[in-house]
């Protein structure tokens, strides 16, 4: 691990004052990726800004709408949360399925949005892979069981986080503050593919730190349902996960998300689903139509193609869950 | 609707001024060429792609893009890897398991021995490189109007790989963030030729062996007219 400075500032514009000094700076939340990752030669900073003592970062406020949740909130405290638990069941179960209770005492939403990929060439010490600003994505011809069937381009990995489907779902809004501006964007469009930037997974500048998420308070009939495969059930990242939130009218869905995780290099909103259940009664039918069209597009390679069916039956689990039919 | 993004309904006086300047553009551009007494330098090189070669991974996009931003230049990437709209491309077998046997097209542009888009062009900003015969776009000189992709003959056409999204543009593509339009040129001063073709993992992997195939799915050919004709 390189050498690096640690600083824990106690409020924002000091840790953003921090993040604006000369150097590579790292957020740390609670660390749990972060070290790793510093460990493995990934992170290199030459500052560490911790910001978990940050107390406008670390509060829930449940009052308003948006409900606004800091970055700096620990996934357990999220969980927790009676008011979070009654408004967004969604939001509980994605976060219920994240890695262990400790790891959830101590990791916080800000650091499961903002976590690397877990792809094992990019995780490798020796692989100076394409996101690592090398020339090659060695999961092309090589071991890419767990790496993007949607969205690759010159880098397969797939996003990690449980709880970015379920806040896309919600249609949340990411919070980045930076020194001289907060920029409020669509969750969605705080992560980018790699068609877009190939290093880094999001659109955080240099000086800019995820402040926390924002999310509309819940239409009258919005139900939902988050489902996560992986390869042991006691914890692991997902291979495949689906976040689906419908607004029922009766039996008819009137709108629709359904966005994906673990198989693309972000989260994975699919407009060709939520128009497959826009207006139609939830049936099995339907919710295999939506199925299908989700992964339309999809592109398996040598070793990934389970990936495709795997996540059409948490999609169309998911629905039927979240409308009631069962599944 | 702001005032000034309403469509100006077009006059009589107006049309007439336009057609003028059209006609003006075609013959100035007919006379470019005709005024060109000396032979065009050649394209001596293309980039030649080998679609039944490619398994649709995007990192030639990815290294166009990176090697042209490291040098100051737009991003958008000069070559674009698309699914056929129509028919189909069958890998070769030892590509198949790769490419999902969907198959994909690489669309670099074809350095045309006589380029339309270097005609029309009414900044002098395309530019022919002496040593590669490279036709390139001088971004310093682009005033952005939009002629030389107009002008280029061959279309993207399809749902992009990376974007996966349809996609209808030409050879010569245009970069919004920088109001620029860019194209292929073959990376010039780059050392080791056009970043494409070295990034591409068939390239290296039917170099060392580990794939066999007689090539890979993108090669620097000397171009002659029977290439350019194979070029998609």
């Amino acid at each position: 691990m390189k050498a690096f400075t640690y600083s824990a500032p106690s409020d924002l514009t000091t840790a953003l004052l921090a993040l604006s000094n000369p150097g590579q700076h790292a957020v740390m939340g609670g660390g749990t990726d972060l070290v790793n990752s510093m460990k493995s030669y990934i992170e290199t900073p030459d500052d560490v800004v911790d910001v978990h003592g940050i107390q406008a970062l670390g509060t829930i406020d449940p009052s308003g709408n948006p409900v606004k949740i800091g970055s700096a909130v620990r996934i357990a405290d999220l969980l927790a949360s009676a008011d979070l638990q009654k408004l967004y069941p969604i939001l509980i179960q994605a976060g219920s399925v994240i890695a262990t209770p400790q790891i959830r005492n101590v990791g916080t939403v800000g650091g499961n949005l903002c976590q690397r990929p877990r792809c094992w060439y990019f995780r490798s010490e020796d692989y100076t892979c394409t996101r690592k600003y090398g020339s090659e994505c060695y999961a092309i011809l090589g071991e890419n069981r767990y790496n993007a069937i949607l969205g690759g381009s010159g880098c397969f990995i797939v996003h990690p986080s449980d709880l970015a489907p379920a806040l896309i779902a919600l249609d949340a809004k990411a919070v980045v503050s930076g020194l001289t501006k907060t920029r409020t964007m669509a969750l969605n469009d705080f992560f980018v593919g790699p068609d877009v930037d190939v290093h880094h997974e999001n659109v955080l500048q240099p000086g800019e730190m995820l402040a926390g998420v924002q999310i509309p308070r819940p239409p009258s009939g919005q139900v939902g349902a988050y489902l996560k495969a992986r390869g042991r059930e006691t914890w692991d990242f997902a291979t495949t996960a689906a976040a689906v939130t419908l607004v029922m009218n009766g039996g008819t869905c009137t709108d629709a998300r359904v966005v994906m995780g673990g198989v693309a290099p972000r989260p994975w909103r699919s407009t060709d689903a939520e128009a497959a259940l826009i207006g139609h009664p939830v049936t099995a039918a339907t919710a295999a139509q939506a199925a299908a069209a989700a992964v339309k597009l999809a592109r398996p390679m040598q070793f990934n193609a389970y990936k495709v069916d795997q996540v059409q039956v948490l999609i169309r689990r998911a629905v039927l869950q979240a409308a009631g039919v069962g599944g | 609707m702001a005032e000034d993004q309403r469509p100006k309904r077009l006059s009589r006086r107006g049309l007439l001024a336009g057609g003028a300047i059209g006609v003006a553009a075609v013959a100035l551009s007919t006379a470019k060429l005709a005024a060109h007494a000396a032979p065009l330098p050649a394209q001596s090189d293309v980039i030649f792609p080998h679609p039944d070669m490619c398994i649709g991974c995007g990192t030639c996009e990815v290294a166009c893009s990176e090697w042209h931003a490291s040098q100051g230049l737009s991003a958008e990437p000069r070559i674009h890897i698309m699914r056929p709209l129509a028919g189909s491309v069958v890998p070769l077998a030892a590509v198949q398991p790769y490419a999902g046997g969907i198959g994909f097209q690489q669309l670099p542009c074809k350095q045309c021995p006589v380029p339309e888009c270097w005609a029309v062009c009414p900044a002098n900003a395309i530019r022919i490189d002496p040593k590669t015969g490279a036709r390139y776009i001088d971004e310093a000189a682009c005033i952005a109007c939009g002629k030389c992709a107009s002008a280029c003959p061959y279309p993207v056409q399809g749902m992009s790989e990376a974007s996966l999204q349809p996609m209808d543009i030409k050879r010569v593509t245009y970069d919004a963030s920088r109001n620029k339009f860019v194209k292929c040129d073959l990376c010039m001063g780059r050392p080791g030729g056009p970043a494409c073709i070295a990034a591409c993992p068939v390239n290296m992997d039917v170099t060392a062996g580990r794939i066999k195939a007689p090539y890979g799915a993108l090669e620097l050919r000397r171009s002659d007219t029977a290439t350019y004709k194979k070029i998609l």
